[in-house]
């Protein structure tokens, strides 16, 4: 997955090759933007992204590549199998699945991105201040432990019950179970942050505690909170499904994946397109994100590039 | 079962299309009177008086709505009505006119005793206390292995004497007595006597709306020997033997000495006289029944519940399996001989199993659109009216039920009674969106969101909201689906905020006077006019059958006219069963209430 | 090391109020009134005030937090409002499975993560490597409701091997018991496996860095010998730490597979109760398990201590 030094060198000696493809390899490994280099040099994270990216665009443009509102239902053609009109067949109402597997990524891309900045950005100021300030650092872990004693899952279920079936809630509940986690992160790279010179430096020539944290501690810890923040994505988007299939996560009859994979799994014997398509492009995000995530990792992080 | 008048009871509670054709039904059904109500009472209690018991998500809570997955007796073949002009089937005695030529009872071969039968139940019982409210079907579907009623059905609803040895009533209706039958033992060994009846009965009536209705008339219970009891009524009522029979929450016959352990709380131990006693409970595992083995039943051949019950098989395994496609997987395994809440999809991949016998069993519910006459939009009648124009109802059961598993039809009773009727018919199902939208023009509507609240709880009911959604949005209403919890909608839909329109179905009703939104202006809806409450009414007060059946006809018309509510297609029953349990099936159970193992055995 | 433990466990006194705060909070943050939610559909006013009252829903806000924490430390979590007995004996009755599925696909997901791990990282960027690590990563991006659905359809309906759900338990029958376990204790054990199985190439990886590793093979010593003797050995410690996560999230897991399995168990009984919204089984059953994780974390970090004198642990 991950190309060795030497893989990388041999690369460059076979530049010509790639500089037609991709033009990457012209950046050298000084470049701020190497990382990008790696990563797109990495095959597993290229597939992903490319993969990824055609989901966004599809989700982005659904109107327009579907001939079908994903709500639109039509019980004379239920329960029909792939074929010109319907792609990926119909579901228990005459729905289209394709429309729908389509729209589905759009929730599915919210849940998780809502999540994903929603605990983000939660997590890195909880983080921050906790990791910079030694007063506020026990009581707020302190919290964020208590908060990670339940098991995520059950966590939200539990929080689910109180709020009721809603996206909005979903996010909500996600964000609460995956702020700690990043917090967490981001108190342990402020920690080694703030103890660099350049940071006494700054605070020397009497620059704000919310500058120095925003300028220099946040963004040293970016690489890998962004590394962190894609794994934060693919668990909300299958926790989302989980959600669904306890029947606490989105409403009945609003396209996510989860919904239909849940669904659909009681028809897996009579109508198995009602599971396939939008179980695989679940599956195949998820593992996408992942393997994007794990591509970051190695581009960012140098250390872990020498394995 | 001696008197003239049981006789006659026992006609006009019959609804057994498999013997009686429409015409000799509507002959004989001029009888009606007093003892539909309490069949009808008993029918509704049975499927529906669950309330928040999610387990169970076959109802939908209320004491008388009934969704749609529910099992029927008899067999659904084509067979011409003749007089009807609307698209109804009218199924025929299925003894010979089984058109798959597979036989869904499993007759034949020589009873074989022995081994362990089990089933799958949706949800797991609190208690099996069948006093108790709010159980569910499934504490029925396993207590009346256990406990047994003074009277019961046969298989055509008929009454038949279960604990009672006799039964006599005076001319006037005011003294019932009820000898029981001598050496009888519960299964703590004790006898039953008339002490333990008389126990039960007061505990019972404590409970049980039915008691409560047979107590409301009582003067006096009394024990005239130690198996002899004798009802001192305050008025007249003649229906004492229906009331006391099997049903929902009815009147099972518990020892003295529990109900005086429990007074009106669950009793703590489940002993009766039945033919299988309760063996141990796990909860969310299983609950086990085991051969009574001094069990003394009635005689007689096995009919519907009553007669001899042989309790062929040893054991009686309840799991509760909640999860649907678990549910099925494992009885398609062989996990299970038996599941509850099968839904119609799945019965084709069953079909071509050899392993198990499937069969589709005639309406015994329909589905219901309510619509709030009492707050926001709804109580405008051109608004109903052109949800009614709106209205497709084909799709609707086709989402609801698939292809083959209703049938349409206008009539608010189902089309087995002798109450079918096509009034109103130009009015059902419409389809003409034009109409609507000309309606809501004329209506000033102003695009305010109708609320329409549905239960993903009951798949069926939920695909048939989301249908209706559409078509209403075709015409030009904004829908808002908001999608609840089944005990949540229950609540909702009981008070007069928040909702304009629900859906759920109604089981099988032996009398209009049952169909709670025609007897009540009380009922979720509050549909009420005064034309309505005058043909209720006299529906009420006409003894005879043609007068009754004109104003049901009227009420009918007026359902349609004002737009009470939206009549659905009528839903199929269906039934698996593995094909080692012989003889079992719709015509040796009382299938339309609840399956019975007592009389089925294991081939090995 | 008594003093650390001691330290450890009054760390732990905190957090355990913060739990009990953030569950104690649940039933409040429900949107309407929670006693006419749980009473039912078709209660009376009465039957309402009643439910408040039996919830002690009357009293101020802290006070009812107080009498509930005191409750919850006496084991005492109420009575579950729809199977008319006690939480606790509830829970109780309800451990077993629980418990034994998280052990299995524990101990399944270690057999198949460790040796997987060990080898991806002893043959990094092999191509055994890659095909290990796609499959970690896509095992843990299956839902694990559908993983298991497909296993009983392949298992139970198409080859009729093992029982589609059920549960026995062990004492009664084990041969049953372990039959109708496998498919359930597959079904976590392999999600769970996907990402343990990185955790252990990722520290695997760290310590075939160290300077130890690389003066054992400068001796000249064998790779299998190195690996087994040296890395794989100091692997384990923060392989432990794994164990406790990877625990967390078996016992989330669990909730949904046991619903699919018909598992009588904790998680089944807490998805059913929100369902009928009975709250003081949810309360209940939440906190018992993060009750036990914290245990579980702390129990692994005193071990670590224990296996690893040289680990300090300075300002935590």
């Amino acid at each position: 997955m991950v190309l060795t030094r030497s893989q990388e060198q041999l690369a460059d000696l076979a530049g010509g090759e790639h500089q037609r493809r991709f033009s990457l390899s012209s950046i050298p490994p000084s470049s701020r933007y190497y990382w990008i280099r790696v990563l797109l040099e990495n095959p597993a994270a290229l597939a992903s992204l490319i993969f990824l990216s055609t989901v966004i665009i599809l989700a982005v443009f659904a109107p327009l590549v579907t001939s079908y509102a994903p709500t639109f239902v039509n019980p004379v053609s239920r329960l029909q199998g792939p074929s010109a009109d319907y792609w990926f067949g119909t579901d228990t109402l005459g729905r289209d699945v394709f429309s729908r597997s389509v729209y589905g990524a759009r929730i599915s891309l919210l849940v998780g991105g809502a999540v994903m900045f929603g605990a983000g950005f939660l997590g890195s100021a909880f983080g921050l201040v906790a990791g910079y300030y030694d007063r506020a650092d026990t009581p707020m872990m302190r919290v964020m432990d208590g908060f990670e004693a339940f098991p995520g899952i059950l966590l939200a279920i539990a929080i689910m019950a109180s709020l009721g079936a809603a996206t909005r809630n979903v996010i909500v509940a996600l964000i609460i179970v995956f702020t700690p986690n990043v917090a967490r992160l981001m108190r342990g790279t402020t920690l080694v942050t703030k103890r660099q010179l350049y940071i006494e430096s700054a605070r020397a020539i009497g620059m704000r505690d919310h500058a120095i944290l925003r300028k220099y501690v946040f963004m040293n810890s970016l690489s890998p909170l962004i590394v962190q923040c894609t794994f934060v994505v693919a668990f909300a988007i299958l926790a989302e499904a989980s959600l669904s299939f306890l029947g606490a996560g989105v409403p009945a009859g609003t396209a996510t994946w989860g919904n239909m994979v849940s669904e659909g799994q009681t028809y897996l014997q009579r109508a198995w397109w009602m599971v396939l398509f939008p179980g695989l492009l679940l599956f195949m995000t998820v593992m996408a994100i992942n393997l994007i995530g794990d591509g970051l990792r190695d581009a960012l992080d140098p250390r872990s590039r020498d394995r | 079962m001696t008197s003239d008048h049981e006789r006659e009871t026992r006609h006009a509670t019959s609804f057994d299309w498999r013997l009686l054709t429409r015409r000799t039904l509507l002959t004989r059904a001029v009888a009606l009177g007093l003892a539909t109500p309490v069949v009808g009472g008993l029918l509704a209690a049975c499927g529906g008086d669950d309330d928040d018991d999610d387990d169970d998500d076959d109802t939908d809570g209320g004491d008388d709505a009934e969704p749609t997955e529910a099992s029927a007796g008899g067999d659904a073949t084509e067979a011409d009505g003749g007089d009807d002009d609307e698209p109804t089937e009218e199924p025929d005695d299925s003894d010979d006119g089984d058109s798959d030529g597979d036989d869904p009872n499993g007759l034949g071969g020589e009873p074989q005793r022995g081994g362990r039968l089990i089933v799958a139940n949706a949800g797991q019982p609190t208690s099996l206390d069948i006093h108790q409210p709010a159980g569910g079907r499934t504490p029925q579907l396993i207590g009346w292995h256990m406990f047994e009623t003074l009277f019961t059905w046969d298989a055509e609803y008929g009454l038949a004497m279960q604990l009672a040895a006799s039964y006599e009533a005076s001319d006037d209706a005011m003294l019932h007595t009820i000898s029981i039958r001598e050496g009888v033992p519960f299964h703590n060994g004790n006898e039953l006597v008339a002490a333990d009846v008389i126990a039960t009965l007061d505990r019972w009536a404590q409970l049980s709306p039915l008691g409560e209705l047979l107590y409301g008339s009582l003067d006096s219970i009394a024990e005239v020997d130690s198996h002899t009891i004798e009802l001192t009524m305050s008025s007249p009522i003649g229906t004492v033997p229906q009331l006391l029979a099997r049903g929902g929450q009815g009147a099972a016959i518990y020892p003295a000495s529990v109900i005086e352990a429990s007074g009106t709380d669950f009793v703590e131990e489940y002993i009766g006289t039945g033919p299988y006693q309760f063996t141990e409970f796990q909860a969310d595992r299983f609950t086990l029944l085991t051969r009574f083995e001094d069990y003394v039943g009635p005689d007689g051949e096995p009919s519907g519940y009553a007669g001899a019950r042989n309790a062929y098989v040893d054991e009686i395994e309840f799991r509760p399996v909640p999860d649907e496609a678990a549910r099925v997987a494992g009885f398609q395994a062989g996990d299970y001989h038996y599941l509850e809440e099968l839904i119609a999809d799945q019965i084709e991949q069953m079909q071509a199993d050899s392993n198990l016998r499937v069969a589709t069993l005639p309406p015994r519910s329909y589905g219901y659109i309510g619509l709030n006459h009492a707050q926001g939009l709804m109580t405008d009648v051109t608004i109903r009216k052109a949800v009614q124009a709106a209205m497709n109802i084909e799709p609707q059961g086709l989402a609801s039920h698939g292809e083959g598993f209703f049938q349409l039809g206008p009539g608010i009773m189902l089309p087995v009674t002798v109450w079918d009727s096509a009034a109103g018919s130009e009015f059902y199902s419409m389809n003409d969106p034009e109409l609507a939208a000309q309606l809501l023009e004329e209506a000033g509507y102003d695009g305010t969101p109708v609320r329409w609240i549905t239960t993903q709880d009951d798949l069926g009911d939920y695909n048939s909201a989301e249908v209706g959604r559409q078509q209403l949005e075709e015409a030009g209403f904004e829908v808002e689906l908001v999608v609840l919890d089944e005990a949540t909608l229950a609540t909702t839909r009981n008070g007069q905020d928040g909702w304009d329109i629900w859906n759920g179905a109604f089981i099988l009703r032996t009398d209009p006077t049952l169909l709670p939104y025609l007897s009540s202006c009380d009922y979720s809806g509050w549909w009420c006019s005064p034309d309505k409450e005058a043909a209720f009414e006299r529906l009420l007060t006409e003894i005879e059958f043609d007068a009754r059946y004109a104003a049901f006809e009227e009420l009918q018309t007026l359902f349609y006219e004002e737009v009470g509510g939206i009549k659905q297609q009528d839903n199929y029953g269906i039934m698996a069963i593995r094909n080692e349990v012989r003889n079992f099936g719709p015509n040796t159970t009382l299938f339309e209430l609840e399956p019975e193992f007592t009389n089925c055995w294991l081939e090995s | 090391m008594t003093a650390y433990i001691l330290r450890r466990i009054a760390l732990m006194a905190p957090v355990l109020i913060i739990v009990a705060v953030i569950i104690f909070s649940l039933i409040h943050i429900t949107p309407g009134d929670p006693a006419a939610v749980m009473a039912g559909e078709e209660a009376t006013q009465q039957q309402v005030e009643e439910m408040r009252e039996r919830l002690g829903l009357n009293e101020p806000i802290y006070i009812q937090f107080i009498e509930w924490t005191a409750n919850a430390l006496r084991l005492d979590f109420g009575e579950s409002i729809f199977l008319r007995q006690s939480v606790s004996s509830a829970m109780v009755e309800r451990v077993q499975p629980t418990l034994l599925l998280t052990i299995y696909s524990l101990t399944l997901a270690m057999l198949i993560a460790i040796p997987s791990g060990v080898i991806a990282a002893v043959r990094r960027n092999s191509i055994v490597d890659r095909i290990l690590m796609v499959f970690a990563i896509g095992g843990a991006a299956v839902p694990n409701f559908f993983f298991g659905i497909v296993l009983i359809l392949l298992f139970a309906v198409i080859l009729g091997w093992l029982p589609a759900g059920g549960y026995v338990d062990i004492d009664d029958d084990p041969v049953q018991h372990f039959r109708r376990m496998i498919l359930p204790s597959v079904t976590l054990g392999f999600a769970a496996a996907g990402l343990l199985a990185r955790m252990v190439r990722s520290t695997m990886l760290d310590v075939l860095n160290e300077d130890y590793v690389r003066t054992a093979y400068a001796k000249g010593l064998r790779q299998n010998r190195v690996v087994l003797l040296h890395a794989l050995r100091n692997a384990m410690i923060p392989a432990m730490t794994v164990l406790g996560i990877s625990l967390a999230g078996l016992l989330g897991g669990s909730v949904v597979i046991e619903t699919v399995f018909s598992l009588p168990g904790m998680g089944r009984l807490v998805v059913q109760s929100i369902q009928r919204r009975d709250y003081p089984v949810i309360q209940g059953v939440v906190l018992v398990t993060a009750v036990i994780q914290l245990v579980v974390m702390l129990l692994i970090d005193v071990l670590y201590v224990y296996v690893d004198p040289r680990v300090r642990y300075g300002s935590d």
